[in-house]
């Protein structure tokens, strides 16, 4: 009796029937030959690992190294990509390099943008590239603050958004969104949450 | 009679640097940021922004909701200019899913977001007049922006965060009277401009104002970040809309306008002429929507293949990007919101340092800043 309830829940709880399984579109294509990959991979060897081409944009994929800022130098000065557009990173926490920091630059004279993915471990850091691109102060403290990257010689890396004493960085994949920094909200605003019902204590 | 002297003598030393701190409840920062001034009489010679009291965690939020649901929060970063910042994320998963928009669709999308381009070059008129002293503009200008709230609520039943757009095309065909609301409100347009000219363009404390303020070059505002219409009156032609058309404006005849000098009156310009060149995109895009549907087909529960998609539009306010990595599941891997008020925010210590504190309040108004944007 016991079995056939157990049988029955389980033929309840069956997923509801799905369309059949579509066949995994691979949007990436390979970036071999264009100008830009091959000069940067002849230049810089032991930096660039792969390129690639998603819809129409082209994504440069790189490891750290000691010669990066000469890389994203000859990018400014020779390939003329004078805007850095935007800097930002993804978390990766099942990858050993856990963390990717994305590069988001664009050319005003060849009208090109071009996205570049440098990947790190945890506790790695960076070189910053706010002496190159001055835009780049803000965004990498963004990244700081959300991530906990840390870059070499910023000018001024601290919090941007979160409070100074802040402990924690919400956009890891690892962040549970309900655990706010308990101790900070007792010390500024004089209440702690329950991690889990969200209750004020 | 000797105290006396003692605090004359410190007014005349009175040589060293002082701290004010400016916000973050203060009417003329547009919204809430603070600002700490570092001054040498009366003059900026540091200053570092304060920002985040309003960070709601929007990418963060994004990344537990399915890519449908996650569109409305979009519209609640720049609150001002909401159709374009939900076109802005609506077209990144379009382009991500590879999706065709219907025509139909687009021509309505392009009039809405022109409409919402004037609207928010109305409130920044308005405010940053207001900013400097000119009390009249910021009534003319809300009288002018009530109408296009109107023609919103019309087509979306909402004025302010409208959600104005699905992905694959527009929820609904717009409603009659669209096409006459859209045209009466064309034509009164040109006249109200120059009412907003005619009270500033030529006045002398306006000029003494906004000229020579808050000037640079347009290199150092390529490499600071700057975009939109501040990176223009700089006079860098640039504008999305021409250098990567979407939606269909490579369609329609207009220009793109520029400054030369780079300063806070230039950037006037920019903005003013910017509203006429969009009212002559609308007048192209009311003449000519086309029939048929206005929503291509979309699965109700949308799986994007394995990738990484990055878009940006010519915001009222500048380059907004949305740069969105897909796993494969239903909700997107990652959100990143290139906010355009973030970067140009960031140039405010560049255009400042040399200048009066009552310039600092000027140049705020100029870079048009909304601080739900920067914060997200």
């Amino acid at each position: 009796m016991a079995e056939e309830n157990k049988k029955n829940s389980e033929k309840k709880t069956a997923p509801p029937k799905r369309p059949p399984k579509k066949e995994e579109v691979n949007l990436y294509e390979d970036l071999a030959g264009a100008e830009i990959f091959e000069n940067l991979k002849s230049k810089f060897s032991d930096l660039v690992v792969d390129g690639k081409k998603i819809r129409g944009q082209n994504i440069i994929y790189l490891k750290n190294g000691e010669n990066l800022l000469d890389l994203f130098i000859y990018l400014r000065d020779e390939e003329k990509f004078d805007m850095l557009a935007d800097l930002t990173a993804i978390d990766y926490p099942e990858r050993e390099k856990r963390f990717t920091v994305l590069y988001n630059l664009y050319s005003f004279s060849k009208l090109e943008r071009l996205l570049i993915r440098l990947d790190i471990s945890e506790g790695e850091e960076v070189e910053t590239v706010s002496n190159i691109w001055p835009s780049a102060n803000w965004p990498e403290r963004e990244v700081f603050d959300m991530f906990g990257i840390k870059f070499k010689n910023h000018p001024d890396l601290r919090r941007i958004l979160l409070p100074e004493d802040w402990k924690t960085h919400p956009l890891r994949k690892d962040f549970n969104v309900k655990d706010r920094d308990q101790d900070w909200m007792e010390k500024h605003l004089g209440i702690r949450e329950d991690v889990n019902t969200g209750e004020v204590k | 009679m000797i105290e006396d002297k003692k605090v004359e003598e410190k007014f005349v030393d009175a040589t060293e640097e002082l701290v004010l701190n400016m916000g973050p409840q203060h009417p003329s920062t547009h919204g809430v940021l603070r600002v700490i001034l570092k001054l040498h009489h009366e003059k900026v010679v540091d200053l570092d922004c304060d920002i985040g009291y309003l960070h709601r965690g929007v990418e963060k939020i994004s990344e537990n909701l399915s890519y449908k649901l996650a569109a409305p929060y979009m519209d609640r970063l720049d609150y001002i200019a909401a159709v374009s910042n939900n076109l802005a994320y609506v077209e990144t998963v379009e382009k991500l899913i590879g999706v065709e928009v219907p025509k139909k669709a687009q021509y309505i999308r392009v009039i809405l977001t022109e409409l919402n381009r004037i609207a928010s070059h109305l409130l920044w008129l308005a405010t940053h007049a207001l900013d400097i002293g000119a009390m009249t503009v910021f009534l003319y200008c809300f009288r002018e922006r009530e109408e296009i709230l109107n023609i919103f609520e019309m087509v979306t039943g909402a004025r302010l965060t409208t959600n104005a757009f699905r992905i694959g095309g527009i929820p609904a065909d717009v409603p009659e009277g669209f096409e006459k609301a859209v045209k009466d409100f064309c034509k009164i347009l040109p006249g109200r401009i120059e009412e907003y000219e005619g009270l500033l363009t030529k006045n002398r404390i306006w000029i003494a104002r906004t000229k020579n303020i808050g000037v640079i070059s347009g290199e150092d505002a390529i490499a600071i970040g700057l975009t939109g219409p501040s990176l223009r009156g700089s006079g860098v032609k640039w504008d999305l809309r021409k250098a990567h058309p979407y939606e269909c404006y490579d369609e329609f005849d207009f220009e793109i306008p520029t400054g030369k000098n780079g300063d806070t009156y230039d950037r006037y310009l920019v903005r003013l002429e910017e509203m006429r060149q969009a009212r002559k995109i609308i007048l192209q895009a009311i003449d000519g929507i086309p029939d048929g549907d206005y929503m291509a087909k979309v699965p109700k529960m949308l799986r994007p293949p394995k990738g990484e998609v990055y878009h940006s539009i010519e915001a009222p306010k500048g380059e907004l990007g949305f740069y969105i990595v897909s796993d494969g599941s239903t909700k997107p891997y990652r959100v990143r919101i290139k906010g355009p008020s973030f970067f140009n925010l960031q140039a405010l210590k560049t255009l400042c340092v040399g200048h009066y504190v009552a310039d600092v309040v000027a140049i705020i108004g100029t870079l048009d800043i909304v601080l739900g944007e920067i914060d997200r």
